[in-house]
């Protein structure tokens, strides 16, 4: 059974990348441009983990974070964070806000399908 | 799946050149105004998501170098470099090789960093913060940090454990030992965790990211995190301790002592739906996929509220389901919901402790039912309920506090396997430190003890997995640096990174055409180490190549270099597809304009109908066909602005980059320019856009180079010392009108009369204005010497004949001592164009609405007679008139002959807007005006000046488009 996982990117070719990359390994991939087309989306459905960028426009990453914890619906939702972003600060807004792993960009697909096997298998 | 990528790859290149383009910008913009610290933020980004995208698509090289530019825009950001004019040469070149690298991988050839520039920037770094250089590539290091508190154990762990516990699995902390020291000699920490996570059925690493520093201060020789590991696995302490390689590196502690481990068969679970009709099939699977919903509904208010209804709607749903499942015979599914059902009957009892921690149980288990139910539904041959059944039973196992069954541990690959990834993840990073630090040994101390202290990882690495050839390599390095014996030591540590890309990289093809034999001197070695950097992987193979061979393979790939390029381009050329953002709402319009012609279309269909049907002198069906018409042109209006609209781009984008262009002149000949620009927003096609783009930028130049001189000059000649740039676009009729004005020295009349002369031209005097023209001669250049900017007489040349590709035309104007003005005249855009239709002479002409002002009827004896042609007085000024077929016809078009007018009392004249102020044109008859496509002159007429295009007409007939400044 695929799993689902939605992917939340400004940049199109990052969002393809990431989406090809886990459609390869079987999941299902939802993408969504920011963070509140991400929300949009994840109305009516479930999804089994979400990757979020961090920078993006109208709602970034760790606005997302809350807004999902803030659904019932999605609340047990794993978080993960690929971003160019490393500064401490931000990882532990990130945390706090409740992102399960973060990873920082640029990184390799099968780190990313690691760290995803880890937290859904 | 690789073409997908390749796709990806290609809206990456996009967006990098985007993100390029406006790095550029931000630059010259923040040069002007340093103190903008948004902007600085700005330009960090677009180089910091450049190198995480690229790092994404395999771009290692990109990524790298990417990698340069950022940490000198990060300390430019955080204020440690000033953004001094040196900083932003260094930036706008790095900008352009990074540019110039994702053309090169886009046109499918790879293209290196420019290391030299690279040496500056880092030079920069460290001369300005007095610290080490950031650590290696980037690559290097990609961290993955679990985020997790430190205090205590995340909740959804600590359930985990607890569940595993259960089980009987044993659960240790393990902490880490690992220090710089251990790291440096080559015990990887991260290996160690990585093998841990891989043997172990529950894995959770706990880590103080406080201990990690920002990434100026990243170290590849130093650790920076000291990780807790809490595990679930059935291994012994003593295991685990031998994982590290050293005991003494982990603390092991077992967390609880367990009983025995449970060793329950996981038992395979599968359902098929064979033999079951899709009727009944629906029958089961719309009430099930609905009372799922339903019961998800159920469950989260039931949380919230906590009501016994909705429990008791729970139990109804899976109750039903079951039922249903069970009338159907799929067994497995019936035992899946049977245990589902247990937990929401724990949960009515109010056996089951926690409703937050069953709810997510409960959740999962409606997710996985949906999944199993499409899956059924898809009828593709068994569908395994085995790991959710398994799941859900652990989960109940535990809510209950009874024993359940345990995730079955993979066993751990072969240790042979371990030892072998982790030596080779080992020795590709002591192979980035060496290639940093001992290639060639940089005699600071510093360097030398991170090369020596790589070579001694080495040296242990290779030991424990017994490769003796490394042994024996590092020894004989050590030796020649205890000797200070710099060539033995560079061809020994040349040989050491050769075998290990040998173990970590594929061959490469100057690797293959090697012949691996022959022994080789010092010399040779310097030779093939200074060129591999060029040439990647010359020693891949084996090192011990002779200079000569090393020489006949470069010269061997060079010849197929030029092969390929020789090579007639075959199948796809995918480097020639060029794109354009098109926004997304202009398309969905479209796709409305679509849906309303189809239905005009099929109106007609219907008419015609009427029209065969209909009574003879009947014509009622005639308005309609007309109303048809008309909303059919209303249609195909609107599609035609559309296309043209997206088309169309602003020239904004041509003169921005001459910012760039001005900057580098400016700063390479210490001259002072101003660019000012007018008329930014004039849109011009897209495609003349990209091919103006290079005449203009050899215009820029000339006018920098050639025209505009330096301060000195300028102030002896009583000019200001800024020297002043006006780039200006402006739409005239249907062209576009550049104009590139320099306030310079202006073009000396009589040097390029004699060079003309002298390349055996005609021409008639100095002082003839025409003169200028001869500019734009192949091999004209009146500068005395050749600067690397221009001055080879080659720019011109091309500038003219790519602006006479583009159907349009290039002028000279100059004065000397003043400056020089370039006129380019471009037509828009080819296409559709209105037009007034008129007749002379029985024949029809078109005159594109552009240049019609209007159309006037004279009365003939109002037109007086002026000097040798006619004019009349028009709204207050004096309008020349002429006959148009005189015009067409030879001779002046002066509108001499009066018995023309004989007879006729009225004149039909057109007003026409030409480059020599409005001109009246008599015509016998004026149409009405019509859309027409024209189509270029044929190539054989093209002398014709008078003819812009021709058009054809609905009945087929050709007409002639004039071109009112053609005709004077």
């Amino acid at each position: 059974m695929a799993k689902k996982i939605l992917i939340a990117d400004d940049a199109a070719s990052m969002r393809g990348l990431i989406g090809m990359t886990l459609r390869s390994k079987g999941y299902e991939v939802i993408e969504a441009e920011d963070g509140q087309d991400a929300v949009d989306k994840l109305s009516g459905i479930k999804v089994d983990l979400i990757v979020s960028d961090l920078n993006m426009p109208n709602m970034d990453g760790i606005e997302l974070i809350k807004a999902v914890k803030a659904n019932p619906l999605h609340k047990f939702v794993p978080i993960v964070m690929l971003t160019t972003e490393s500064q401490v600060e931000k990882k532990e807004e990130g945390r706090q806000a409740g992102a399960k792993a973060w990873i920082v960009k640029p990184f390799k697909p099968d780190v990313l399908v690691d760290v995803v096997k880890k937290i859904i298998g | 799946m690789e073409k997908d990528l390749e796709y990806y790859r290609r809206q990456f290149y996009l967006e990098a050149r985007e993100l390029l383009e406006k790095a550029n910008e931000d630059l010259l913009r923040a040069e002007q105004d340093p103190g903008d610290q948004e902007l600085l933020n700005s330009i960090f980004r677009g180089v910091h998501t450049i190198k995480g995208s690229a790092g994404g698509f395999e771009l290692d090289a990109v990524s790298a170098f990417a990698h340069h530019l950022e940490s000198l825009l990060g300390a430019v950001r955080d204020g440690t470099i000033a953004l001094e004019p040196e900083v932003v040469d260094i930036a706008l070149q790095a900008c352009d090789v990074l540019l110039g690298m994702i053309n090169a991988f886009e046109n499918g050839s790879a293209v290196a960093g420019d290391d030299a520039l690279v040496a500056r920037i880092r030079a920069y770094i460290s001369d300005a913060t007095a610290q080490e250089a950031p650590a290696a590539a980037p690559t290097a290091f990609e961290p993955v940090v679990l985020v997790s508190e430190s205090d205590s154990m995340p909740e959804p762990f600590a359930r985990d454990l607890e569940r595993v516990l259960t089980a009987g699995i044993k659960v240790y902390k393990i902490t880490t030992r690992y220090t710089d020291e251990t790291h440096e000699n080559g015990y990887d920490q991260a290996v160690f965790m990585k093998n841990i996570e891989e043997a172990c059925a529950l894995y959770h690493a706990v880590t103080d990211e406080a201990e990690l520093p920002g990434l100026a201060e990243f170290n590849p020789l130093r650790l920076f995190l000291h990780p807790v590991l809490y595990t679930a696995t059935d291994l012994s302490a003593d295991e685990i301790r031998d994982f590290a390689l050293e005991p003494e590196f982990v603390d092991v502690r077992e967390l609880h002592t367990a009983s025995t481990p449970y060793a329950a068969e996981r038992e395979e679970l599968s359902e098929r739906i064979d033999g079951i009709d899709d009727d009944i099939l629906n029958e089961f699977m719309i009430p099930a996929r609905e009372g799922l919903d339903a019961l998800e509904g159920a469950l989260l208010r039931y949380e919230r509220e906590g009501c016994r209804e909705s429990l008791n709607e729970m139990f109804r749903v899976v109750h039903t389901i079951k039922g249903d499942a069970g009338y159907l015979n799929l067994s497995s599914l019936v035992r899946f919901l049977h245990d589902l059902e247990s937990l929401l009957e724990g949960l009515k009892l109010n056996t089951c402790a926690g409703s937050g921690r069953t709810t997510d149980v409960v959740l999962r288990a409606i997710d996985n039912l949906k999944n199993i139910l499409s899956q059924l539904n898809e009828r593709n041959g068994p569908v395994s309920l085995t790991e959710p059944y398994h799941a859900l039973r652990q989960h109940l196992a535990v809510l209950s506090g009874q024993q359940g069954g345990r995730e079955a541990i993979e066993p751990f690959a072969t240790l042979d396997e371990e030892t072998r990834t982790t030596f080779v993840e080992q020795m590709r990073q002591y192979h980035e430190i060496l290639v940093r630090f001992a290639q060639p040994l940089v005699p600071d101390a510093h360097s030398r003890k991170t090369a020596v202290r790589a070579l001694e990882g080495i040296q242990q690495a290779a030991k424990f997995v017994g490769i003796t050839t490394l042994t024996v390599l590092v020894k004989q390095s050590m030796d020649a640096l205890t000797q200070e014996d710099p060539e033995s030591f560079g061809r020994a540590t040349g040989e050491i990174i050769a075998f290990i890309r040998g173990l970590t990289e594929d061959r490469k093809r100057i690797g293959e055409l090697l012949v691996a034999d022959g022994k080789v001197t010092a010399a040779d070695v310097e030779e093939a180490l200074s060129l591999q950097k060029n040439l990647g992987d010359i020693l891949v193979q084996s090192g011990k190549v002779s200079s000569a061979d090393v020489a006949q393979a470069v010269r061997k790939q060079e010849l197929m270099d030029v092969g390929r390029q020789l090579r007639p381009e075959t199948g796809e050329k995918q480097s020639d597809v060029s794109t354009m953002r098109v926004d997304e709402h202009k398309i969905e319009e479209f796709s409305t304009i679509l849906g309303e012609l189809v239905i005009a279309r099929n109106t007609y269909d219907y008419l015609i109908q009427q029209a065969v049907t209909a009574p003879r002198g009947d014509t009622s069906f005639l308005k309609a066909f007309k109303d048809n018409l008309h909303l059919l042109s209303r249609l195909t209006n609107e599609m035609q602005m559309g296309v043209m609209a997206m088309r169309m781009v602003p020239v904004k984008g041509i003169f921005q980059k001459f910012q760039r262009v001005l900057r580098d002149i400016s700063r390479k000949q210490k001259k002072q320019i101003d660019m000012i620009t007018h008329g930014d927003e004039t849109e011009v096609d897209k495609k003349v856009a990209d091919m103006l783009s290079d005449p203009l930028v050899h215009l820029v130049r000339n006018a920098c180079d050639h025209g505009i001189e330096s301060p000195e000059v300028r102030r002896k000649a009583g000019k200001p010392e800024t020297g002043t740039l006006i780039l200006k676009a402006s739409q005239e009729g249907r062209n576009l009108i550049i104009k590139v004005i320099d306030d310079g020295k202006g073009l000396n009349r009589q040097r390029i009369y004699d060079k003309a002369k002298a390349m055996g031209v005609d021409v008639c005097s100095p002082d003839d204005d025409g003169i200028f023209n001869l500019i734009f001669l192949p091999g004209l250049s009146t500068k005395a010497e050749v600067s690397d900017i221009s001055g080879r007489g080659v720019g011109m040349d091309v500038v003219r004949s790519m602006v006479q590709s583009l159907g349009g035309d290039v002028r000279v104007m100059s004065e000397a001592g003043l400056g020089t003005e370039v006129t380019l005249t471009i037509p828009m855009a080819m296409g559709i164009t209105s037009a007034l239709m008129v007749e002379s002479l029985g024949k029809h002409y078109a005159i594109p609405l552009e240049c019609v002002v209007e159309t006037i009827k004279v009365k003939t004896e109002r037109l007086t007679r002026i000097l040798e042609g006619w004019g009349t007085f028009y709204r207050g000024e004096v309008l020349p008139v002429m006959h148009l077929d005189t015009m067409l016809t030879g001779g002046n078009g002066t509108a001499t002959d009066t018995d023309a007018h004989d007879g006729v009392a009225e004149l039909s004249l057109a007003v026409l807007r030409t480059g020599m102020g409005k001109l009246g044109v008599v015509v016998d008859r004026l149409n009405r005006n019509m859309e027409i496509a024209i189509k270029p002159v044929p190539p054989q007429l093209s002398s014709i000046t008078s003819i812009s295009g021709v058009s054809i007409m609905g009945d087929g007939r050709v007409v002639l488009v004039l071109n009112p400044d053609g005709m004077l």
